[in-house]
């Protein structure tokens, strides 16, 4: 295999970076439409899922995070899908002085624009409702095990990027993005991907659930942020029965 | 299974035309799908698979298979192929004669291999796992091409036909990838037509190109050219019977205008048929 490996090697350094000499490697033919395509592949997939990181950015600018973000990290996924899964963390690591920095916030607005990318494929599962609930009884609901619908994402964000992307959803100019943290919860109602930044104190509480704590558990990590917890717990939990956010543990769902 | 199901006329399901494919009765006889597009844990894309799946045949087409590479089948790609496999029973499975991966790096397009006796074997073994694994014969693709290898020392349909000989897969014949690539390097597109083994073809491919600068580029992103047209009449000779789709990617007409593209199909090859 030694020489087809040899050739594939040669083929791939010069189609994706250009590194190389093609004498002797090529017959005939433009070794150039393959390294258009290439190029042009990438770019349309992350255009695809990131529409408002590229409305934000404009065209061009985008076009030149990609290329230096696709350099740095070559597609290692045999989906483009996953493409961009690393996109968020690229940003977030540039220098400012570097040539394909796009602004402290980029990083965030990708990073929101990722979760929705998962979790518009992510697994089916039923959501609970409130019947679900009040049919475990009053004296199982402390002890009940929450978990937000396996379609899902909890997503911490430094920059008021949530504000950007409704702007730039609404057809809006997007306003400047703020360093002002915020959690958003990302999750698909049937077919559809939302989100919705969360209150202070149900961001404080949305990790807890990710990480399957109990109603109980709730309350208390409520105390920090109301004098009375037992009522603004409930209120949480029927706003995530009805916006269809929530599952609970088996055995009480499949 | 039969090597070459009577599937008739099929088109590539793509995500516009969900709604329209789903509501209506189109006039499709079955429908092909990317395979990968569908190794997705839920949502919508596997809502619409299992309703499609419910009223047509559906074929499954990769493009990360990788069946050149000069290295192993990746085997987690291949065991969610398999799932899907299972799940879907679809009356086929391809992929291209290309490689699209080396070391970790995916290249998201269908790379060109020098057709030597080494790549030969290799695919060939690589097939046979596949296969195994599939518990089913697989097609390949003929791709197109915009260079060719001084290493080459076959032609590439003596090539494509020699791996489905060793290999028991079949063939899946794009019709516009051999124009393109006989256009693209002087090749006879008849001669080409001819060298593949009429028993092994169990698909045709239609599809649209476009031209950068000299040379003719496998976009999916026009109707089907009258040259294409006039060479698939060919191949309905040659392959009497043989399922065929269009494809389309980009500049995606409305799901009526593709019925009636396909309609000229079906035309090209009643009219073959009936002499």
């Amino acid at each position: 295999m030694a020489d087809l490996a040899a050739l594939q090697a040669r083929f791939l350094a010069l189609v994706t970076s250009g590194r190389g000499d093609p004498r002797g490697l090529v017959a005939g033919g433009e070794l150039g439409v393959y390294a258009y395509a290439y190029g042009a592949r990438l770019l349309d997939a992350l255009r695809a899922d990131h529409p408002k990181l590229e409305a934000a950015l404009g065209a061009d600018r985008f076009a030149a995070v990609v290329e230096g973000y696709v350099a740095a990290q070559p597609p290692r996924s045999f989906t483009l899908r996953d493409l961009g899964v690393d996109l968020a963390a690229h940003l977030d690591s540039l220098d400012p002085r570097d040539a394909t920095d796009a602004g402290p916030w980029a990083g965030d607005l990708a990073r929101l624009e990722r979760a929705r990318v998962e979790v518009f494929d992510g697994p089916d599962h039923a959501a609970a409702t409130r019947d679900d609930v009040a049919a475990l009884g009053p004296a199982a609901i402390a002890a009940l095990p929450l978990a937000w619908v396996p379609a899902s994402a909890v997503v911490s964000l430094r920059w008021s990027v949530d504000e950007v992307w409704s702007a730039l959803e609404d057809g809006a100019p997007p306003p400047p993005a703020i360093a002002d943290p915020r959690v958003v919860l990302v999750w698909r109602r049937d077919l559809e991907v939302i989100h919705r930044t969360l209150d202070p104190d149900e961001a404080a509480v949305a990790p807890l659930i990710a990480a399957g704590a109990t109603f109980a558990d709730v309350c208390g990590a409520l105390v920090e942020h109301a004098d009375d917890p037992a009522p603004r717990a409930l209120a949480l939990l029927v706003r995530w029965l009805d916006a269809a956010a929530l599952r609970l543990h088996p055995p009480e769902l499949p | 299974m039969s090597l070459a199901p009577r599937l008739g006329f099929g088109l590539g399901l793509r995500p516009p035309h969900y709604a329209d494919a789903l509501a209506g009765a189109p006039a499709v006889d079955w429908w092909e799908v990317i395979s990968e597009n569908f190794l997705v844990a839920g949502g919508n894309p596997r809502r619409v698979l299992r309703e499609v799946r419910a009223r047509w045949p559906v074929v499954l087409h990769g493009v990360s298979l990788s069946i050149g590479s000069a290295e192993p089948i990746d085997r987690g790609y291949l065991d969610r192929l398999a799932a899907l496999v299972d799940e879907v029973e679809p009356a086929l499975v391809s992929d291209h004669l290309c490689w699209t991966a080396l070391g970790g790096h995916q290249s998201h397009d269908l790379w060109p291999l020098p057709y030597t006796e080494e790549a030969l074997r290799l695919v060939v073994a690589k097939v046979g796992q596949v296969q195994d694994r599939l518990r089913r014969r697989i097609l390949l693709e003929n791709p197109s091409s915009y260079v060719t290898f001084a290493a080459s020392t076959l032609g590439e349909a003596e090539f494509l036909a020699e791996v489905a000989r060793r290999a028991d897969c079949g063939i899946l014949l794009d019709v516009n990838n051999v124009f393109v690539s006989a256009t693209n390097h002087g090749w006879d597109a008849r001669a080409y037509l001819a060298a593949i083994p009429v028993e092994r073809v169990a698909q045709l491919h239609l599809a649209g190109h476009s031209r950068r600068d000299r040379w003719l580029v496998d976009t999916h992103d026009h109707a089907v050219c009258p040259e294409v047209w006039t060479l698939y009449a060919e191949a309905c000779a040659r392959f009497p019977g043989v399922a065929t789709m269009i494809e389309r990617d980009d500049h995606l007409p409305p799901l009526a205008e593709l019925i009636a593209e396909l309609d000229v199909a079906r035309a090209t090859a009643a009219e073959v048929r009936g002499g």
